[in-house]
């Protein structure tokens, strides 16, 4: 009776260092900002991140089962969209925006290009209820996911009473995304003494550090605020940005400011997808600037940058591509069981 | 079945402190009578059906006249359509409370920091996608003068950001003292839609100044009695 007891607290406790195991620190990177998300109120553990990738890639959440997150937020192309312009949703239905890329999203104060989504954990809420993305409901999803056995066994792992609840399912798929911290590039290697940049590269981060810093911050690439960088308005779809949100006419045209990591791979550029090649981009710093009445101060007279230049801050921004984040298998398409 | 294990629990586990098991019920009225979902009424010569009505409580505190003493915060959904929700145990204070004040609402803190279960889980349908925010309340229902589709009106009344912040503080107070340790708090349904015309109001889906103006209307229509 005794030993048995014993035997009972050994196994218990052997339980409680696993379950301790498994639940791990988010890894920050040294020179990385702290983190906005808050992680005591969705602890980090393997286990988690593991089934909300599953459901990333599952196109079980949407009303057809046709696609998934991940057909608009591939893992190669740093998890934005690339085929179009404008993301393709259900039915073929195109949405007005262009799917950003998901990186280092722990550091994000707000959520889409105007910040409607005001915390990571609610944003998939967006995509599963939009009539022209995946045009279902989280109950139906909650619904659908208990009558698959995966799922529930997986649910059950994690969860001892066995429900599949909304709250989980959400944050499951929060801390999915929020292991994709992007902090490999070459630029990050210099920052960890591990390279040095080329000449070339050293003249565009000085340029970079004049004209671009303010608003696409390092080592983040962005200060996650809004603001207008003067793009001409698209009048097929007259988006005025963060005003659809607050309603404040000092928010017309506003957009979140976009992280500059992995731009290689997450092109087309801006909201709309209005630029094919980081050349355009910085054609319209130079000289597509237009002007109104909330541009920011900054840029009112236009970045003017010599062809040297331009090659020299490209190559500088190519710095900021993380291959190996791109290609990590851990964040990629689950293999089946 | 979950909420009343919660409940003996608590009973128990409180049974030997300044505490006490308490029900707060909300009775929703339509022409002085318990309100029926998607039965037929006549509101000022025209038909009216009310098919769903979904409100949040939270941040309840027992009083006598402005003295208040606050109750563990949780957050409540009534909801019409689940009878359980109207009756909700609440441990509270010791005594025999005449005032009470509540949020009709989720509160800002909680409005942006994350998704929550229970009765906050945005599986219960009163979380919108495509801005983020709780619905602090939702009545939906039919009228043959509302020009919407299917004559269909629906009011999802919410929004925690200045200036549309439609959270409404709720202090009611009764002129008999309840000494059953259950309080009813009825709510005058078409009290609240005599003040607005389902002609031309009939759709609110996001946070403006009118879901702040019907959240205070719907407030001023509950009513604390015996
Ligand atoms: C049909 C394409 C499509 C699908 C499917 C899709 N998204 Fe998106 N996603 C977008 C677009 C477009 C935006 C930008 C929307 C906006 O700004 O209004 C976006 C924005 C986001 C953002 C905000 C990123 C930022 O930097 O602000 C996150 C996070 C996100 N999606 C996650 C998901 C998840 C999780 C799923 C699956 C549940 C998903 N998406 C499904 C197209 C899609
Ligand atoms: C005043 C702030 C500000 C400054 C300064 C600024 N940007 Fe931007 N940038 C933005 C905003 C806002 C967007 C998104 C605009 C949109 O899509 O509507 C953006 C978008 C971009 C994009 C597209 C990224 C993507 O994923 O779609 C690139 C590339 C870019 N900027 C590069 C630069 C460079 C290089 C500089 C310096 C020469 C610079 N920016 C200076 C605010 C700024």
């Amino acid at each position: 009776m005794k030993n048995r007891r014993i035997l009972v607290g050994i196994v218990f406790g052997a339980l409680v260092v696993l379950s301790a195991f498994n639940t791990v620190k988010f890894a920050k990177p040294k020179y990385f900002p702290e983190p906005v998300y808050n992680f005591t109120l969705n602890p980090i553990s393997l286990d988690k991140i593991e089934l909300g990738r599953k459901l990333f890639y599952d196109p079980i959440l949407s009303k057809d089962s046709s696609i998934s997150c991940a057909s608009c937020h591939s893992p190669f192309n740093a998890f934005a969209h690339t085929d179009h312009d404008l993301s393709h949703g259900i039915h073929d239905s195109i949405g007005t925006r262009n799917a950003p890329s998901l990186v280092n999203l722990a550091w994000q104060k707000s959520f889409m290009w105007d910040g409607a989504i005001n915390h990571l954990d609610v944003q998939a809420l967006a995509p599963i209820s939009h009539p022209g993305e995946m045009a279902d409901d989280i109950k139906n999803v909650a619904h659908k996911l208990s009558r698959h056995q995966v799922y529930t066994k997986a649910f059950s792992n994690i969860y001892t009473d066995n429900k599949i609840t909304g709250e989980r399912i959400l944050k499951v798929m929060a801390q999915f995304q929020l292991s994709l911290v992007s902090s490999n590039s070459k630029y990050d290697s210099v920052r960890r003494r591990q390279s040095s940049f080329s000449n070339q590269e050293l003249h565009g981060y000085a340029l970079f550090a004049t004209h671009c810093n303010t608003c696409h911050v390092e080592p983040l690439f962005s200060s996650y605020e809004f603001a207008n960088n003067g793009l001409a308005i698209d009048p097929t779809l007259n988006d005025y940005g963060r005003y659809k949100v607050t309603k404040k006419s000092s928010d017309s045209l506003l957009f979140k400011i976009p992280t500059l990591r992995n731009l290689k791979y997450s092109y087309p550029y801006m909201h709309d997808g209005r630029f094919d090649k980081l050349r355009d981009v910085l054609n319209h710093y130079d000289h597509g600037i237009v002007t109104s009445e909330t541009i920011s101060p900054i840029l009112k007279e236009g970045i003017s940058l010599s062809s040297k230049q331009k090659t020299d801050l490209i190559a500088f921004l190519l710095t900021l591509n993380d291959k190996e984040f791109v290609f990590n298998k851990k964040h990629s398409f689950p293999s089946i069981r | 079945m979950k909420k009343v294990a919660i409940f003996c629990c608590l009973l128990f586990s409180i049974s030997f402190s300044n505490l006490q098991a308490q029900v707060l019920k909300f009775d929703l009225q339509f022409q002085g009578k318990s309100l029926e979902l998607d039965k037929e009424y006549i509101l000022n010569g025209n038909p009216i059906t009310i098919s769903k009505c979904k409100f949040y409580i939270s941040n309840i505190q027992f009083g006598h006249g402005r003295k208040f003493q606050a109750v563990k915060k949780m957050y409540h959904l009534i909801d019409l359509e689940k009878p359980a929700s109207l009756s909700t145990p609440i441990i509270g204070p010791k005594g025999y409370w005449v005032s009470f004040l509540f949020d009709l609402g989720v509160d800002s803190i909680r409005s942006v920091s994350g998704v929550y279960g229970n009765d906050l889980d945005p599986t219960n349908g009163m979380y919108w996608a495509w801005q983020s925010g709780y619905i602090n309340t939702k009545i939906e229902g039919y009228t043959p003068i509302c020009p919407a589709r299917k004559n269909k009106f629906q009011f999802h009344l919410g929004g925690y950001a200045y200036p549309n912040n439609s959270l409404q503080k709720v202090n009611i107070e009764s002129t008999t003292l309840n000494k059953k340790g259950q309080y009813v708090i009825t709510i005058a349904l078409d009290k609240f839609f005599e003040s607005i015309d389902l002609s031309k109001e009939y759709e609110i889906m996001s946070p403006s100044k009118r879901a702040v103006a019907l959240s205070k209307t719907f407030s001023s229509v509950f009513q604390y009695e015996k």
